[in-house]
């Protein structure tokens, strides 16, 4: 079994406790809380604040708890033989486990993508990395586990899932059309 | 109620892969603490600030426009829409979902926001600029987001049915 990826979170950024991507948020959040404050007053930003704690309060432990989650997927997930069951030859198999493989593959993309270059370098095809990434993209588990449900509740993550789950496939089946042009 | 049956299923599936590392690879329980770690520090410092981000500009957002562009009953309209939003729409999880709670409240339809969050989640532009083109190429970044382009409205369409 491979090491997992190594994990950079800030990744080309220079060494900084506050870096660019945090910068982004806090003015973001400065702007707009200013901007309400003054369109509608100052009870309205309180209520919002209030509001915003009370779903910091709420989506914190899950996230909390998915975090570990996600600590143990890249630890346990065997990066070698993921490359190996979805590599050259893999046919309507390698489809479906590319769909199973980005449904587990931990939501950041500081995990997919290395996986992905993993599989090139194996021999896989376009079309195999397409659903592979479709998958990922739109039927993550981890996604949907940590923010989907915990900010949009059940109903409508069910009814995504459901509209989204031949989408993978659909995406596989342009990709072979035009692999060629791709190179592999 | 979500939340908490959120929390008890992840941490029971914690709690299963730790007795299953514990078993077959005991040093997995290192390197899971480490990348749990690094995520946590990643995103701790930003959440707070976008959640305050997303919450004022969704009561900031005009709700009349919003439900009459991509409201309930704006049918595939509403989805292209929508779907163009979602990839044009920066940042990570931390704000695309607290967002689409915004834009939910102020009379987003469903279909519409199942269009937005697969747009958003296939084509994130910032997210392939980071990690997909120095990674994998430009050839296939490009193509591979070509091949996107029709997802969110199929997903959206297969919603409003």
């Amino acid at each position: 079994m491979t090491q997992p990826p190594s994990f950079d979170p800030h990744q080309g950024e220079p060494n900084r406790r506050i870096t660019r991507t945090t910068t982004f948020f806090i003015v973001l959040a400065a702007a707009s809380a200013g901007l309400l404050a003054w369109r509608d007053g100052i009870p309205e930003l309180r209520e919002a604040l209030l509001h915003a704690g009370e779903l910091f309060l709420y989506v914190a432990p899950v996230i909390g708890a998915a975090l570990v989650l996600g600590g143990y997927i890249q630890a346990l997930l065997p990066h070698d033989k993921v490359a190996h069951w979805l590599g050259p030859g893999s046919g309507l198999r390698g489809y479906g486990l590319a769909m199973l493989g980005g449904i587990v593959t931990p939501a950041g993309p500081f995990a997919v993508f290395p996986i992905l270059v993993g599989l090139r370098a194996a021999g896989a095809g376009f079309p195999v990395c397409v659903v592979y990434i479709t998958a990922w993209a739109t039927l993550g588990l981890q996604r949907i586990v940590v923010w989907e449900l915990p900010f949009l509740g059940f109903d409508f993550v069910s009814l995504r899932v459901l509209a989204s789950l031949p989408l993978p496939i659909v995406a596989g089946l342009l990709a072979a059309s035009i692999s060629r042009r791709v190179g592999r | 109620m979500t939340f908490i049956a959120a929390f008890v299923v992840v941490a029971s599936v914690v709690g299963g892969l730790a007795v299953f590392a514990s078993a077959r690879r005991p040093e997995a329980h290192r390197e899971a603490r480490g990348a749990a770690l690094g995520y946590l520090k990643s995103i701790a410092p930003r959440l707070p600030f976008a959640l305050v981000a997303a919450e004022c500009l969704g009561r900031l957002l005009p709700a009349d426009i919003v439900s009459g562009w991509i409201g309930t009953g704006s049918g595939m309209a509403g989805v292209l829409i929508a779907s163009v939003v979602g990839a044009g729409l920066p940042g990570g999880p931390m704000l695309a979902f607290p967002m689409a709670i915004a834009l939910q409240r102020a009379g987003a339809g469903p279909e519409a926001l199942v269009a937005l969050i697969t747009a958003w989640s296939l084509i994130a532009v910032h997210r392939s600029m980071m990690f997909e083109i120095p990674l994998l190429g430009g050839r296939f970044t490009a193509w591979r987001i070509a091949l996107c382009v029709p997802l969110p409205l199929i997903a959206g369409g297969l919603a409003g049915l």
